[in-house]
């Protein structure tokens, strides 16, 4: 239990704090706004300062190749573009429960929006529980972000299973969402911190380019969608343009306080519009391209004239380069919020999650059946003596 | 291990499960699921639960749909997408309360109509119940009296619980059941006549007969 009089003491410190952060100041963010115009035309020189700067430990985005402040209006209407989505929620193994296992739902839905027909959703189960599943080779559990990195990692594999099962489909090529970044978060830290082995690492690199290779060979587009993005990746650019010479302790400098990408992009774009394109400067990124899936991003606002809500919308180099899929996917993303208008997000995103998650009440029912089927081949297991210490104290 | 399944509603011939008790008295009980509105029972259908060793027999005399907070967004649209509408339909699962009258209960292969000893335990499972089950508990004319009586349900309750007591029944037997129905209701509504002459046209409405 809490004690109060310490937590209420946190909590005003905490709102003050958070108050303070969250507070853009106006004077930052017209500076910020106008270096982005400034430099909007300079792309030569950013991207060679930025690949010099990488070296100086400097991370942020590198322009792709359209100007900073360009502003790129909603496509018009796409007919039939198939939409599909997929989410995944996780029970981790529990070392005090009544034997390890590691389920993992994945939940997937397809729509055709205009044909009035409802959408199809269906489950990818994985469940493990032998002892190559969820051991390492020292006998060690599975650390949670190697789960954590299978649950991304499937969850991608899913969605463009299902992209490719759609293929050459007559009401249009897919389009592909997946929640958060596309690219699992260990692979995306690079390999010295995504704490998984170095075979591991490799392993799940190859399966990400074997996904988004299949996404790319259904003519569709894919993305991963950020919602309330917190970086700050293109203003760390803007920093590293005002420098007249690249050192370490120049680029570790931030000039604009609290401000984030996403406010500055709210005051740019339009209700529908997206920013220019940017690579991150992830290092596993330079392999992705090698292999020709590069990862970029833009933003996009998905909010109303006066309430912009902006996301981070990540995709492959291939859906960039190819005017058809990037206007297809754009599109899709803003029919999809506007259906959620009031909340502006995916509805098929939100469905997904809908469909994925796991409910506490299912939790336990599993756990209940799991100790039945034990029951009924005569083992009588139990649960660890901690585990049943917070039962009785109710967790 | 990995299972892909597509979602589609067990159609099986075993009683479906349809939720958890979350309230109960001697009379009537409420039920809390979240079913797709396929999946949602009929008003008038015969359920089933327990109390130890007693299986309890009631019938749906309320349904409440509960909008969550993704039904209320989709209703501040003027015209919420025909897929979305469609979505809503056949795949969501919205959390629904069934209220149930408890008719009877059945123990040790006997029927016993009116209020068991204890109400269901809460969160014991509820199914419902097979035809061969609703044709077995109906076959006395007594389960009539507590839908007569009952506060909670309607005439048109009773209507649609006389039909899906008709329908568990073949063809020939339908019409002698109706018969028999009728007859008792005619003994406990002697004193309200427009009541009765009401409920008799319902259930022939109900039931599709002349």
């Amino acid at each position: 239990m809490l004690d109060w009089r310490q937590v209420r003491r946190y909590v005003q410190e905490m709102a003050n704090y958070t108050g303070d952060r969250l507070r853009v100041h106006p004077p930052t963010l017209r500076y910020a706004l106008s270096l982005l115009h400034r430099f909007s035309e300079d792309l030569e020189r950013l991207q060679r300062m930025g690949q010099e700067a990488l070296r100086a430990g400097w991370r942020g985005a590198i322009p792709w190749g359209e100007p900073l402040a360009a502003r790129f209006p909603l496509p018009p209407e796409q007919p039939q573009a198939m939409v599909i989505a997929a989410d995944g929620s996780q029970i981790y193994p529990d070392r005090h429960g009544t034997i390890p296992y590691f389920v993992l739902n994945i939940g997937l839905i397809e729509m055709r929006p205009g044909s009035g027909a409802p959408p199809e959703t269906w489950h990818h189960l994985v469940f493990w529980y032998r002892e190559e599943e969820l051991f390492t080779e020292d006998g060690e559990m599975r650390a949670l972000n190697d789960l954590e990195a299978e649950r991304d990692i499937q969850e991608l594999e899913q969605l463009t299973a299902a992209m490719a099962q759609r293929a050459g489909d007559p009401f249009g090529p897919p389009v592909g969402l997946a929640d958060g970044m596309l690219l699992p978060w260990a692979l995306a830290r690079g390999e010295p911190f995504a704490a998984v082995p170095a075979e591991r690492y490799r392993e799940l690199f190859h399966r990400a380019v074997g996904a988004l290779e299949a996404a790319k060979e259904t003519g569709g587009a894919i993305a991963g969608y950020v919602d309330r993005p917190t970086g700050h990746a293109v203003l760390r650019l803007l920093a590293l343009g005002l420098l007249d010479e690249i050192t370490r302790e120049k680029v570790a400098d931030y000039p604009f306080g609290q401000l984030r990408d996403r406010a500055l992009f709210a005051e740019l774009l339009e209700p529908g519009e997206r920013s220019a394109l940017f690579a991150h400067t992830w290092p596993i990124n330079d392999h992705l391209g090698h292999k020709g899936h590069r990862l970029l991003f833009f933003y996009l606002n998905v909010g109303t004239k006066g309430r912009p809500h902006l996301a981070r919308v990540e995709i492959p180099e291939w859906v960039a380069r190819d005017q058809a899929r990037l206007d297809r996917l754009h599109r899709a993303i803003w029919d999809q919020c506007q259906i959620l208008a009031e909340a502006p997000y995916p509805y098929l995103l939100t469905r997904a999650h809908e469909l994925a998650r796991i409910r506490s009440e299912e939790r336990k029912q599993l756990e209940q059946m799991i100790q039945e089927a034990l029951l009924q081949r005569g083992f009588r297991s139990s649960i660890s003596a901690k585990a049943k210490q917070k039962e009785w104290l109710g967790r | 291990m990995a299972i892909t399944t597509r979602a589609r509603s067990d159609r099986s011939a075993e009683p479906a499960f349809i939720g958890r008790v979350i309230e109960a008295s001697a009379r009537t009980f409420l039920v809390g699921c979240r079913l797709t509105a396929e999946d949602i029972p009929a008003f008038g259908s015969f359920v089933q639960t327990a109390r130890g060793e007693t299986t309890i027999i009631g019938v749906i005399y309320d349904l409440v749909l509960q909008g969550d907070d993704l039904t209320r967004i989709l209703a501040l649209q003027d015209v919420p997408p025909p897929e979305i509408q469609q979505d809503m339909i056949e795949n969501r699962n919205i959390p629904v309360r069934i209220g149930v009258l408890t008719l009877g209960y059945m123990r040790d292969r006997l029927t016993y109509y009116g209020i068991p000893h204890q109400p269901p335990a809460l969160l014991e499972r509820v199914h419902t119940c097979l035809p061969a089950q609703i044709q077995r508990f109906t076959e006395e004319p007594d389960f009539i009296r507590p839908l007569v009586e009952a506060r909670e349900a309607s005439d048109d309750v009773l209507a649609a619980v006389v039909r899906t007591a008709a329908e568990a029944r073949p063809g020939p037997h339908q019409r002698d059941f109706l018969v028999q129905v009728g007859r008792e209701l005619v003994r406990l509504l002697a004193d309200e006549p427009t009541r009765l002459g009401q409920l008799l046209r319902r259930i022939r409405m109900a039931a599709g007969t002349p």
